[in-house]
């Protein structure tokens, strides 16, 4: 049995959690939490497997909770599920010494997944936290030979947009920014791809298999 | 008729005394502007903290209460049997689904309008970093930021202050600048810091923009200048039409510093 500690102190979305995990055949929730000290005193007397940490918690915030439970009691091992999204928030967890990051809106076999992996001594950052971590370690210059490398997310978008036919005007809207952002973001694409229009981005496109 | 020459002690004393009351004056002049320095900056404080509340209670409350919600949609969409009678039923939980998490999404984007969290919960670089980036994709513009602070941190005020001003640069960079490149750079050293958000774009006359941003309208200058001298700290403009626009904000560290330079 995989013994676990959930904190949060939002205690609808706990029970959710406490329910969803109840019902799995290998987790026993032993101690739950509503805030980071209550959390730290559990983890001290219960010694979980697994700790749920949550990153806005009254009393301690759960970045604290992290970095206290990682030093402290080095064979629990921290799941950080939260709301944030922003990767700022990735980095500073994996930091602090949390071996997952799983967004609160995940499916809940997403979360049992991220529990048992951990559990066994690995790791588990679901793919928009992995994909963060990626994107961190892959600067542009690592990739000289692929210029399609050193493209954002958004770039990416609006290449791809714009090889299927999408006027600027119907960038914008699709993706709902202004059309001088849209256009802004196609010159770019072209300046770093190193084409001079649309048309030259297509067979740029062509070349590198990007379209089907 | 002949005047009188006044004695030239009584004109000493005399003089003694105006520059005495002149000194008085001035420093309760000082006393007055230090005062309403401190007010001002109590009831910009008082609005950042409604702000924080507000935003906080947003993404954390009504947040989790739709996280919450979309957890317990997916598990009854998952409990319904696979039965062709039930194919409405479906369809609806799966509309609510999607509302679910578009009002998810606006209320995530009015909490971080409101004061972003990653201020207070990750500190100024954290939250600059994910400004700037979050400027630049939804802008399409190159921003770069570099951040030089060794171990010193700012308080929770001078960060709020950097922070609201390169946010109000940015929005007046989206727009008004039709720049593609914007460089911001902070620095601090042991007793000031130096703030500064540069663009490419078209520029103007600083002296328009100014009057522009005190008058209320459009650019907010005016509005960035005041919130500096909250902290006895200056505001430069510094552009020319055709040439890129850059402003310069300096301020003490501390409100001692503060009070000694101004």
């Amino acid at each position: 049995m995989i013994r676990l500690l959930i904190a949060d102190d939002h205690t609808v979305l706990r029970e959710c959690m406490v329910a969803t995990l109840r019902a799995s055949s290998d987790c026993l929730v032993v101690g739950e939490a509503g805030d980071g000290i209550a959390a730290i005193e559990q983890a001290h007397a219960l010694h979980p497997d697994v700790a749920v940490i949550d990153i806005s918690m009254p009393r301690l915030s759960g970045i604290d909770v992290v970095r206290r439970l990682t030093e402290e009691l080095p064979r629990t091992r921290v799941l950080v599920l939260t709301m944030h999204e922003e990767d700022e928030y990735v980095v500073q967890m994996v930091r602090a010494g949390a071996a997952g990051y799983l967004v609160k809106h995940a499916a809940a076999d997403e979360l049992l997944k991220a529990i048992r992996t951990i559990a066994a001594g690995g790791v588990h950052f679901g793919p928009y936290a992995t994909k963060i971590l990626a994107g961190r370690l892959h600067q542009p210059q690592d990739l000289p030979e692929d210029p399609y490398g050193s493209l954002s997310d958004r770039e990416r978008e609006v290449l791809h947009l714009v090889v299927d036919g999408l006027t600027i005007k119907e960038i914008a809207i699709r993706l709902s920014i202004s059309a001088k952002g849209a256009e802004n973001h196609r010159s770019r694409v072209l300046a770093k791809l190193g084409v001079r229009n649309s048309a030259e981005l297509v067979r740029y496109a062509v070349r590198k298999r990007l379209v089907d | 008729m002949r005047a009188e020459h006044p004695d030239p002690a009584d004109l000493r004393a005399q003089l003694t005394r105006l520059l005495q009351e002149h000194d008085r004056l001035a420093e309760r002049l000082r006393d007055g502007q230090a005062h309403f320095r401190r007010i001002a900056r109590s009831v910009w404080r008082v609005q950042e903290e409604e702000r924080g509340r507000f935003a906080r209670e947003l993404h954390d409350g009504v947040g989790h209460n739709l996280t919450a919600m979309l957890h317990l949609i997916a598990g009854a969409l998952a409990s319904l049997p696979a039965d062709a009678g039930l194919e409405r039923a479906r369809g609806d939980l799966a509309r609510v689904q999607a509302v679910a998490e578009a009002t998810l999404h606006d209320t995530r984007e009015l909490s971080r309008l409101l004061r972003p969290q990653i201020l207070d919960d990750l500190g100024l670089e954290p939250a600059l970093r994910w400004l700037v980036r979050s400027f630049s994709e939804t802008h399409g513009l190159a921003v770069t930021l570099e951040y030089e602070a060794g171990s010193i941190a700012l308080d929770r005020d001078r960060s709020t202050l950097v922070f609201r001003i390169v946010q109000e640069a940015l929005a007046n960079i989206a727009k008004h600048a039709d720049a593609t490149h914007v460089e911001v750079a902070f620095r601090c050293a042991e007793r000031e810091a130096e703030l500064s958000v540069r663009d490419d774009g078209r520029g103007c006359a600083p002296e328009a923009a100014l009057a522009r941003g005190t008058e209320g309208a459009s650019s907010g200058l005016g509005g960035m200048r005041d919130r500096a001298r909250l902290f006895g700290g200056t505001l430069r403009v510094d552009s020319a039409p055709g040439a890129g626009f850059g402003i310069r904000l300096r301020f003490a560290l501390t409100d001692s510093n503060m009070e000694a330079d101004a």
